[in-house]
C-alpha cells in the first residue's frame, strides 16, 4: 500500500461500495418477475467511476464480469459523456457492443451530484423472452442474430427521469410476454435507484473528494494484488488444444479451441489465435464472453479475497482474431457461446496451467448449462408463458478433494428453481429430479455426480428448444483421472416405452442443440446433466471413500469393483487382501 | 411462590434475573457456564443467589441447545422421507455456490444420510388434488426399515403438501403405529410453505434437533425437580414468544435464536421505558455481534436463518443479523498489505492476547486495552487480569508492518471493527428505507458499550441508550417477555379477483389455530392478534409483509382498497417504485397471537450519592493522542447525574466509554442516555 492512502478509509469506502452492489441484487431478487431473475439470480450489479471504469461489483452472476466492462465504457463513448443528462436510463442489448449474447440486457444510469456525472450504476440481466424465433431465447439453430431477438443499441428507456414510451412500446412489442418484461424490467430500474440513493448517502457522509481519490486507490489495491498473485504463477508458455463444443447445432461436428497462456512476470497474456472459425451455429463467444470467461479461470486460481473491480483487469490482456467462435463477427449468432463454451475456456486454461499449479485447478466440469426454453398456452389461466431454466452437473475432482455433486458451471452462479415454483407456473409435472449415479469420472479425487430431471407435458401443445453441451465429448480427467458421464436430452412420446434422443424421435441436426419442437400432452423429457472428470489415477483413492461412495449409493458396487480394481466382503468393506491379489493380476 | 426467574445459558456465563413480585425488586446472579453440562450451572446459580425453589412461580429460558447441537452435528440418526422420485432434492439442493471464485469449497451437507432417505408413492399437483393417491403398503415396509436401521427421527416433505396435508398426516400414523418412540416432524407443519428444498431442510433440522432438544429439556426438568421445583417452566422461542417446554420438544426448529432473542425483548422493553419507539438493539459479545431493529415498538420479523450457508431453517423469527465481530475479531494484514479485523476470532478461548490463556493474535480487545478503554483490573466481573504486556508485544509487530505507531495501529482496529458492525446495522435499517436519525442504539453485551457510541456516531442515529442491567439483559428479556404463536398460510389470491369471504375464512382458520396453541401452550388469559398479509405484484416472487391496522376489523372492499394502498407504499419504501395499474397477489396469510404476562415495573434509583469513587486514567482518542479521564462506576451513578467525555463508566461485566464532547444522563431508572453529537 501507499503510506499516504488512508487504509481505513479504503477499505470502508469498498466494503460500502459491495455492501451497495449487493443491496442493488437483493432490490433485483425481490422484485423481478422471471424465475430465472428472482430464483436463479442470473443477473450482475456493478457500480463504475465517471471514467467507465468498475470500482465495485457484487458477486452474482460472473458470466458477465467481463462483458459489463466493454458494455459500459463503450456505452458511454458511444453516447458520449456530455449527453447523459440527470435521470437518464440507457438500455442495450447488442451483442456487438460488448454484451455476452443478445439475452442479456443491460441498463446504465449515471449518478449525479451538484451537477456532475459522479458514477454509472449498471444492472446485466439475462431477459427471459427477447422475441425472436424461439420462446424463451434460446435457438439452438439460429445462424444470425435477428433470428435470437430484438436487439437495442444504447437507447435511453428513461429520459431526464421520464419513461420514454416509444421504446417501452417496441420492446413490449416484439417480446411474447410482455406483463413478465415490464416487470423485470421495472425491477432492474428500481435496482439501479437503490445503488444511487446508497452512492449519494456515502458521498455525503464523506466529500467527493474522499471518494474520487480512494475509488482510484481501490483499483490500484486491486492491481497490486492481481499482479502479485500472477508473480506467484511460473514464467513461461502454456498451451491447451481441444474441443471446445459437441456440435453448433446446425452442423453436427465438433468445433476446437486454442488457448496460449503468456505468463510475463505480474502481467498475462491468453492468446485464442488457432481457434475454430466462427460457427454458423449460436455457440459463438462475443469478445465479452471470451474476456469474462478468461477473467473467470484466472479468479478462481488466484486469491479469490481480492476485490473485483478494473483494476484486477489491467495486467491481463487477451487476444480473440474476429471471425473465429472466441469473437463473433456481425451478424454471426452467439446466444450459445455464453453458456456453452465459456466453461471450456475456463477449462481449457486449467488444464494449461495443471502442471504448474496442480493444487489451484480441477478437472473437467461438466460443462453445460443444459438450457431448456419451453414456451406456449397456460391451459388453466389461457396466459402466454415463456421460460427459460439451467441445471447443474457434476464438478471436476480437485486437488485432495473430490469435485461438488450437482452445480451450476462456473460461468454462472444461477439456483435452479423450485419444482413447486415451476409446476405452480407452467404446464408441467416433474416425474424425477435424482443424482446420476456412478455420473462422475472416477480417480484418486472423482468428479461429482450430474443429475436426471424428468417432467411431463400437461398443456396440449409445448415449444421446446434446447442448448446442451458435453452430449458427444467427454468431460476430460486430470493426471489420469478418468472423464465424467455426458450429458443427454432425451424423449418419451405419449404411451412410448422408452426414452430415445432427438434425432431419433424428431429428426434433428444435433442431439443437444436444437429450437422449437412441438411436443404434445402426455410427452416427458428427460435432462441428463453431466459427471465432472477425475482427478489422480482410480487406484489410488483411498478405501474409505470408495466403501463411503458404494454405501451412500453414489457408485454401485460393481462399478466400484470394476473403476477401482477392488473386492468387497459381505459387510461391504474393502477385502484388502483380495483387493492387492486384484490389483497384482491387472498390472 | 412470587417469583420469576429469567434463564440465559450462554458460552461463558449463565445468568439470572429474578423477580421478586411480593416486594417488586428484581436482582441478577451471574455465574460461569458449564459447557458440558449447562444445567449443573443453572442449578448453581439457584444456589448461589440463595433462591427456594417453592418461591419460584415462574421460570423462563433462553438456550442455544439447538443451534449448538447444530453446529457440532450431534442429533438423532435421521431418515428422510418424501414423495416417489424426489429424495436427491435434499442432495441436488439449489445448485448454487457460497462463492464465485472457490475451488476449495464444498457443497454443505444435511444432517442425514444418503443411505437413509426414502420415497413413497404418492403425488399432489400444484393445485392441491391428489393425483397418486398415498401408497400404504410403501409405508408399512419403511417403517421396518427403520426399526432395523435404529432410526431415531424421520422428516417427512411430500411435494405441495402445504396444500394438501392428508397424506403426510397419514405417513406419521402409519410410522407411530409400528415405531411408537421414533420422532416424526411433518413439512407442512414445520413450515406450510412453498419451496421443496427450504422447506424439507427444516424439516429435517426439526427432526434431527428432537432428540437432543428432548433430552435437554428432560435433565433440566428433572434436575429442577429433584430440588423440589414444581411449577411453570417456559422457553423462549425464536419468534420472540415463550412456550411451555413440551411444545419445545415437539418443535425444535423454533427455538434456534432462543439464546440472541431475550436481548431483542429487553431492548423493546428498554425503548418503552424510555420512550423510543425506534432502537437499533447491538449486542457485541466476545466472537459475534447480533444486530435488530424495532420500528414503532415492533421487532423485525424474517422468515428464516442459515447457520450454515445453502442449509435453511426457515420459521417465523426475530430478525437478528449476526456478523463476526466481537471483542476476540481478530487484526491480520492481507496480501496486499491492508490491516483487517475479522470474521475470524479467538472466541473466549484461547480468547486475545490478554487473556494469557495462549493467544497468539492480536484482537479487538487488546486494542482496547493498550488504548486504556478497558481496566485490567476490573474485566468481565474481576474474574481475570487482563495482561497489557502481551498486548503491547503483538500489536507492536501488527504497528511495525504497517508503519505506524502502536496506538495508531489500535485505533485502526477499533475502527475497522466498527465499521463492520455499521454495515451489518446498514443492511436492517438504511438499506430497508428506514432513516436512523429517528433510531435509537441500545447497547449491550460485554464488548458493546465500547464502541456504542462511535457506532451512533457513524450511522448518525438519534442517541444510545447503555441499559442499567446490561451485564444481564437477555435474562432480563426473558423475564419481560410475553407468550407468542405465529401460523400462517399459503393462499394465493389476486387484486382483481378478490375474494373477501375466502380472506375471511382463511384468516378465521388461523385465528381459531393460533388461539388453541397458545391455549395448549399454556396461556389462559385473552391474546392479542396481528394480521398480516404477504403481497407482491403478480409475477414477482417475494412478497411484502404488511400488517394489517387495528382499522381493518372487517373485510369489505373499502377496506381491502386500504391494504393494497399499504403495500404500494411499503414497495415503494423498500425499492423506490411502485406499480399502480399491476394485479397484486395475496400469497400468504399469517397471525401473530401475542398472550401478555406479568411483567415487573421498572424500579427507580435513588438520587443520593453512595459514594464517589471516582478516578483517573489516561485514555488515548484517535488525533487528540492520550486524555485524562475520569473514571465512573456504574453501581455510584444517582438518578439525573450528568456526565461529560471524555470519560468511561465501569460495570461489572463492561464498560460504557465516551469521547471528548459527548454526554449522557442518567435516566430514573439508571440508564445511560449518551448524547453522541
Amino acid at each position: 500500500m501507499k503510506s499516504n492512502v488512508d487504509q481505513i478509509t479504503l477499505q470502508v469506502i469498498n466494503n460500502y461500495l459491495i455492501t451497495t452492489a449487493r443491496e442493488m441484487g437483493i432490490a433485483m431478487m425481490n422484485t423481478s418477475y422471471s424465475p430465472l431473475f428472482n430464483e436463479g439470480l442470473d443477473f450482475s450489479c456493478a457500480i463504475f467511476d465517471e471514467k467507465g471504469e468498475m470500482i465495485a461489483q457484487a458477486e452474482f452472476c460472473p458470466a458477465h464480469l467481463g462483458a459489463i466492462v466493454y458494455i459500459t465504457e463503450w456505452t458511454i463513448q458511444e453516447i458520449g459523456i456530455e449527453n447523459f443528462k440527470k435521470g437518464d436510463v440507457v438500455l442495450h442489448n447488442d451483442p456487438f457492443r460488448g454484451g455476452c449474447h443478445l439475452p442479456e440486457f443491460t441498463v446504465i444510469k449515471p449518478v449525479f451530484f451538484k451537477g456532475e456525472i459522479i458514477a454509472f450504476m449498471c444492472v446485466i440481466g439475462h431477459m427471459t423472452e427477447v422475441g425472436g424465433m424461439v420462446p424463451g431465447g434460446f435457438a439452438g439453430d439460429a445462424t444470425e442474430v435477428f433470428q435470437e431477438g430484438i436487439r437495442f443499441p444504447p437507447v435511453k428507456i428513461i429520459n431526464q427521469g421520464k419513461d420514454n414510451e416509444d421504446i417501452w412500446n417496441i420492446l413490449l412489442s416484439n417480446v411474447r410476454t410482455p406483463r413478465y418484461s415490464y416487470g423485470d424490467m421495472k425491477a432492474m430500474i428500481g435496482s439501479l435507484h437503490v445503488g444511487e440513493r446508497s452512492l449519494l448517502e456515502l458521498i455525503n457522509r464523506y466529500d467527493l473528494k474522499t471518494f474520487r481519490f480512494m475509488k482510484e486507490e481501490i483499483k490500484n489495491y486491486s492491481e497490486v494484488r492481481m499482479r502479485n498473485e500472477i508473480k506467484n504463477i511460473p514464467n513461461g508458455v502454456y498451451n491447451y488444444e481441444g474441443y471446445a463444443i459437441d456440435n453448433d447445432g446446425v452442423v453436427d461436428e465438433p468445433l476446437k479451441l486454442k488457448v496460449k497462456i503468456i505468463v510475463d512476470n505480474d502481467e498475462m497474456i491468453f492468446d485464442y489465435s488457432g481457434s475454430a472459425e466462427q460457427a454458423r451455429g449460436p455457440v459463438n463467444c462475443t469478445y465479452g464472453v471470451t474476456a469474462s470467461a478468461t477473467y473467470n479461470a484466472l479468479f478462481h486460481i488466484t486469491d479469490n479475497d481480492i476485490p473485483s473491480n478494473h483494476g484486477c483487469y489491467k495486467p491481463v490482456k487477451i487476444i480473440a482474431p474476429p471471425g473465429t467462435i472466441v469473437n463473433v463477427e456481425y451478424p454471426g449468432a452467439s446466444v450459445g457461446g455464453n453458456s456453452e463454451i465459456h466453461p471450456h475456456i475456463i477449462m481449457g486454461i486449467y488444464s494449461a496451467l495443471k502442471e504448474a499449479l496442480p493444487e489451484r485447478v480441477s478437472a473437467f466440469d461438466g460443462g453445460t448449462s443444459e438450457l431448456l426454453a419451453i414456451g406456449g398456452v397456460h391451459p388453466d389461466t389461457n396466459e402466454v408463458f415463456a421460460n427459460l431454466s439451467n441445471e447443474g452437473c457434476g464438478w471436476g475432482g480437485r486437488y485432495k478433494k473430490d469435485g461438488n455433486d450437482a452445480l451450476c458451471i462456473p460461468n454462472g452462479n444461477c439456483a435452479i428453481a423450485p419444482i413447486e415454483v415451476l409446476e405452480g407456473r407452467y404446464p408441467i409435472l416433474h416425474k424425477s429430479f435424482a443424482l446420476n449415479e456412478n455420473s462422475c469420472g472416477h480417480g484418486e479425487n472423482r468428479g461429482g455426480l450430474g443429475y436426471s430431471r424428468e417432467i411431463e407435458i400437461l398443456s396440449d401443445e409445448i415449444r421446446v428448444s434446447a442448448f446442451i453441451e458435453r452430449n458427444v465429448i467427454e468431460p476430460e480427467g486430470f493426471f489420469g483421472g478418468k472423464p465424467g458421464k455426458r450429458s443427454g436430452f432425451l424423449v418419451k412420446k405419449n404411451k412410448g416405452k422408452k426414452y430415445n434422443d432427438m434425432k431419433n424421435s424428431f429428426g434433428t441436426v444435433c442431439n443437444g442443440k436444437f429450437s422449437d419442437i412441438y411436443m404434445l400432452k402426455g410427452d416427458c423429457i428427460k435432462l441428463v446433466t453431466s459427471g465432472g472428470g477425475g482427478y489422480g489415477p482410480p487406484n489410488k483413492r483411498e478405501f474409505e471413500k470408495i466403501e463411503n461412495d458404494v454405501s451412500e449409493g453414489y457408485i454401485s458396487k460393481k462399478i466400484a469393483e470394476r473403476e477401482y480394481l477392488v473386492c468387497f466382503d459381505k459387510f461391504n468393506k474393502i477385502d484388502k487382501k483380495e483387493t492387492k491379489l486384484l490389483r497384482s493380476k491387472n498390472k | 411462590m412470587t417469583l420469576k426467574v429469567g434463564i440465559d445459558v450462554g458460552g461463558t456465563f449463565t445468568d439470572l434475573m429474578v423477580f421478586d413480585s411480593e416486594n417488586k425488586k428484581s436482582f441478577a446472579i451471574k455465574v460461569s457456564s458449564n459447557p458440558k453440562n449447562p444445567i449443573e450451572a443453572v442449578l448453581n446459580a439457584i444456589q448461589f443467589g440463595n433462591l427456594k425453589m417453592s418461591d419460584i412461580e415462574t421460570i423462563i429460558h433462553g438456550t442455544t441447545v439447538a443451534t449448538n447441537s447444530l453446529l457440532e452435528k450431534k442429533g438423532a440418526r435421521t431418515a428422510f422421507v418424501c414423495t416417489k422420485g424426489f429424495t436427491d432434492v435434499i442432495f441436488i439442493q439449489r445448485m448454487n455456490r457460497k462463492h464465485h471464485y472457490d475451488l476449495k469449497w464444498d457443497k454443505p451437507k444435511l444432517p442425514v444420510k444418503r443411505r437413509y432417505c426414502f420415497d413413497i408413492d404418492e403425488r399432489v399437483n400444484y393445485k392441491g388434488e391428489v393425483l397418486k393417491e398415498l401408497n400404504e403398503n410403501d409405508v408399512v415396509k419403511l417403517a421396518k426399515i427403520f426399526k432395523r436401521e435404529k432410526i431415531e427421527a424421520v422428516a417427512v416433505c411430500c411435494l405441495f403438501s402445504y396444500l394438501h396435508p392428508n397424506h403426510e398426516i397419514r405417513i406419521r400414523e402409519i410410522f407411530k403405529n409400528v415405531l411408537p418412540d421414533v420422532k416424526i416432524s411433518l413439512s407442512h407443519e414445520v413450515f406450510p410453505r412453498w419451496r421443496e428444498y427450504e422447506r424439507a431442510s427444516t424439516t429435517i433440522i426439526d427432526a434431527f434437533l428432537k432428540p437432543s432438544v428432548s433430552l435437554y429439556v428432560k435433565n433440566l426438568q428433572n434436575g429442577l425437580k429433584k430440588n423440589e421445583f414444581n411449577s411453570n417452566l417456559l422457553m423462549m422461542k425464536s419468534n420472540g414468544g415463550v412456550t411451555d417446554f413440551n411444545s419445545v420438544t415437539e418443535r425444535p426448529s423454533d427455538i434456534i435464536l432462543s439464546g440472541p432473542v431475550g436481548g431483542v425483548i429487553a431492548s423493546q422493553y428498554i425503548g418503552k421505558v424510555t420512550n423510543r419507539k425506534n432502537l437499533i438493539s447491538a449486542d457485541m459479545g466476545g466472537t459475534s455481534f447480533d444486530v435488530s431493529l424495532i420500528y414503532n415498538g415492533k421487532f423485525a420479523r424474517s422468515k428464516g436463518v442459515e447457520l450454515e450457508w445453502g442449509i435453511p431453517i426457515r420459521t417465523s423469527m426475530v430478525e437478528v443479523k449476526t456478523i463476526g465481530a466481537g471483542g476476540g475479531s481478530i487484526a491480520w494484514i492481507d496480501k496486499g498489505g491492508l490491516l483487517r479485523v475479522g470474521p475470524e476470532s479467538a472466541g473466549s478461548n484461547p480468547g486475545p492476547v490478554c487473556y494469557d490463556r495462549g493467544g497468539d493474535k492480536p484482537t479487538v480487545t487488546d486494542a482496547n486495552l493498550i488504548l486504556g478503554r478497558l481496566n485490567p483490573e476490573n474485566f468481565a466481573g474481576g474474574n481475570f487480569k487482563l495482561n497489557k504486556e502481551l498486548s503491547y508485544n503483538i500489536v507492536d509487530k501488527l504497528a511495525n508492518k504497517i508503519n505506524k505507531s502502536i496506538y495508531e495501529t489500535s485505533i485502526d482496529i477499533i475502527k475497522l471493527v466498527n465499521w463492520n458492525m455499521v454495515n451489518a446495522i446498514r443492511l436492517i435499517s438504511i438499506d430497508k428505507g428506514f432513516d436512523p436519525r429517528n433510531f435509537s442504539l441500545v447497547s449491550f453485551g460485554g464488548a458493546c458499550s465500547a464502541h456504542c457510541a462511535e457506532l451512533a456516531k457513524l450511522l448518525d442515529l438519534k442517541d444510545v441508550v447503555v441499559p442499567i442491567n446490561q451485564g444481564v439483559f437477555s435474562a432480563f428479556g426473558l423475564n419481560m417477555s410475553d407468550m407468542r404463536v405465529d401460523v400462517s398460510k399459503t393462499a394465493n389470491m389476486r387484486s382483481d379477483f378478490i375474494d373477501l369471504k375466502q380472506i375471511k375464512s382463511v384468516f378465521k382458520t388461523l385465528e381459531k389455530n393460533s388461539l388453541n396453541q397458545i391455549k395448549n401452550e399454556g396461556y389462559t388469559g385473552l391474546p392479542k392478534l396481528y394480521k398480516i398479509l404477504e403481497m407482491r405484484y403478480l409475477g414477482q416472487n417475494y412478497g411484502v409483509d404488511v400488517t394489517l391496522p387495528d382499522s381493518v376489523t372487517n373485510f369489505d372492499e373499502k377496506s381491502i382498497k386500504k391494504v393494497f394502498e399499504l403495500f404500494a407504499l411499503e414497495h415503494k419504501k423498500l425499492y423506490g417504485y411502485d406499480l399502480p395499474n399491476e394485479i397484486v397477489e395475496i400469497v400468504n396469510f399469517h397471525i401473530s397471537c401475542i398472550g401478555k404476562t406479568k411483567k415487573s415495573a421498572p424500579e427507580k434509583l435513588g438520587n443520593i450519592k453512595k459514594s464517589t469513587r471516582r478516578s483517573k486514567r489516561k485514555i488515548y482518542f484517535e488525533k487528540k493522542g492520550f486524555l485524562d479521564c475520569d473514571v465512573y462506576l456504574r453501581d455510584d451513578l444517582v438518578r439525573n447525574q450528568k456526565i461529560s467525555g471524555p470519560c468511561v463508566i465501569e460495570e461489572n461485566n463492561s464498560v460504557t466509554l465516551l469521547h471528548p464532547n459527548q454526554k449522557t444522563i442518567v435516566d430514573e431508572y439508571g440508564n445511560l442516555i449518551i448524547n453522541v453529537n
